[in-house]
């Protein structure tokens, strides 16, 4: 089972390139066997719940990097394509004055973000660490558990640590970079401006992101941590 | 004294909202996104899991990206990330002119993956072989990996650490269409009649309410791009009304009240009856 998606996805992936590229280009001209698969319907684009700014605003930012750099890759390869600009015009509704404020904002954005996911990843390798290759920790067990002893280690489990307060913290500065970009868009496109551009990424979050979440009373409740405060 | 009170309850409550605010963790992020260039007539999809800061801690983010045209299976590709630092991420983008009018979509099926597990000893006939369960501490397992959850759906699943017997948890599927080199209408090719089955039309339907003569239903009326076909429109009775009412349109585009060859026809399908909300239905036909 642990190997199953990378083979099925392989699979698909090899069949794939001979009409679409991932990363890499791929011209062909073949065509491949129509597989049957499920008809898209609206269905799938069924509203979501509300989601955090930050999560919508931080979407938002990494789409445009990639289709950024899909349209550098590709005009590295001697062709030009315009996917980065016609998100902006068709999804965002931008006008052309507006481009060069977006791309900065996003940029900047993602680059203030680089060296706390750097910090974030170390703690996060630190917390895995204590349990080498993800083996958890055995405690001594208990007297009731007889034959089913070994089926029912899960019960003998050393409770994992809580989330590290470190991390904690480098979330919330991740959120306030996130928001504070929000910000600098309102204060160079200005408040009507921003209001109808605001929207259009409301419009795009709720067809493009669905949240997943199931909750947990597992983990112990975290350290308060102030609000943050856009432009703050 | 009393302020002071309120001022501590109110301090209080609010650093219990933030606690619990700050809590609603253990999210994935499921994405999927396609763009057109209108330019060089190709698109580009996105396929991404994220996870937030929790869940990043207990699992690894990876989805798998499919793009279709007309139904019909382009590729895929697969990706896994990293915590919450790296996202599971899929791009695919067509290396050929669209045709007109078609469309294409992107299908992403979104995984975790566990990075805990313990050791088991299974018995079976042939003797004990050591096997693995992984840990899912926030329960994602519990998705099922349907073909189409709904958020609804997860609401009532069990919010329990478990253990299980694989690594990836499927946690759903989430998909985008567009219509690529679709066809465009113009103004002069409108009232030639011009239009195909895909050509968007713009209209504006102003809709009246005899009940009270000369009132609009809906200030300013209704804008829209109209598809042939049948047009869903929810107006707002002014004031409401236990009454009857009737509805009239009028439209912008080139009508003609029977319908000739070429030319673009408006019809009230259905006349909603009463209350304050109501969906009208306008069919766009064109005449043949």
């Amino acid at each position: 089972m642990k190997f199953l998606l990378p083979i099925v996805a392989c699979s698909f992936a090899i069949i794939g390139l001979f009409v679409v590229s991932s990363d890499t280009a791929t011209e062909a001209s073949a065509v491949t066997e129509p597989t049957p698969t499920p008809t898209p319907s609206e269905r799938w684009y069924a509203e979501a719940p509300a989601m955090p700014e930050e999560l919508k605003y931080l979407a938002l930012f990494e789409e445009i990097q990639m289709l950024k750099s899909k349209d550098q890759e590709n005009q590295q390869a001697g062709e030009t394509s315009y996917f980065k600009k016609s998100f902006y015009d068709d999804r965002l509704k931008l006008n052309s004055s507006q481009y060069a404020t977006m791309d900065t904002v996003a940029a900047d954005c993602m680059a203030q973000l680089q060296p706390l996911e750097q910090q974030a990843r170390q703690i996060i390798e630190q917390y895995r660490a204590a349990y080498p290759n993800g083996k958890l920790k055995k405690v001594q067990p208990s007297q009731s558990q007889g034959a089913f002893q070994s089926v029912d280690a899960k019960r003998t489990i050393e409770p994992l640590p809580p989330v590290p307060n470190a991390l904690i913290q480098l979330n919330t500065q991740r959120n306030q970079i996130i928001l504070s970009s929000k910000e600098q868009l309102r204060q160079a496109f200005g408040t009507s401006a921003f209001a109808a551009f605001d929207n259009a990424v409301q419009e795009n979050a709720r067809k493009v992101l669905r949240p997943l979440n199931m909750g947990s009373n597992q983990l112990p409740r975290l350290t308060p941590t102030p609000t943050p405060t856009p432009g703050s | 004294m009393n302020f002071i009170k309120f001022l501590r309850a109110t301090a209080i409550f609010t650093i219990v909202l933030v606690t619990f605010q700050e809590a609603e963790g253990q999210y994935a992020y499921a994405l999927s996104d396609i763009v057109y260039d209108n330019v060089t007539k190709k698109v580009t999809s996105l396929s991404r899991t994220r996870l937030d800061f929790i869940a990043g801690l207990h699992y690894d983010p990876a989805v798998v990206g499919g793009m279709f045209q007309e139904g019909s299976f382009l590729g895929a590709a697969q990706n896994t990330g990293f915590a919450d630092i790296v996202p599971a991420v899929v791009r695919l983008r067509t290396t050929f002119q669209s045709p007109p009018d078609t469309r294409f979509d992107v299908l992403s099926d979104h995984y975790i993956v566990a990075y805990f597990y313990t050791e088991v000893i299974i018995y079976g006939d042939d003797g004990e072989i050591l096997g693995r369960q992984w840990y899912d501490p926030l329960g994602f397992s519990a998705f099922g990996g349907g073909a189409n959850p709904g958020w609804k759906s997860y609401m009532g699943s069990n919010r329990v650490a478990t253990y299980v017997d694989y690594q990836y948890f499927r946690i759903g599927r989430t998909g985008r269409g567009v219509i690529a080199n679709p066809t465009v209408c113009t103004p002069a090719s409108m009232a030639a009649g011009a239009v195909s089955d895909s050509c968007p039309i713009p209209l504006t339907v102003r809709i009246t309410n005899e009940f009270k003569p000369g009132q609009d239903l809906s200030e300013g009326g209704h804008v829209q791009q109209a598809m042939l076909g049948k047009v869903q429109m929810e107006v707002e009775t002014l004031g409401g009304t236990s009454e009857p009412i009737t509805y009239n349109w009028t439209s912008d585009v080139p009508v003609g009240v029977s319908c000739s060859t070429g030319r673009i026809c408006l019809a009230n399908l259905d006349k909603p009856t009463t209350g304050d909300f109501n969906t009208i239905t306008v069919s766009v036909n064109q005449g043949s």
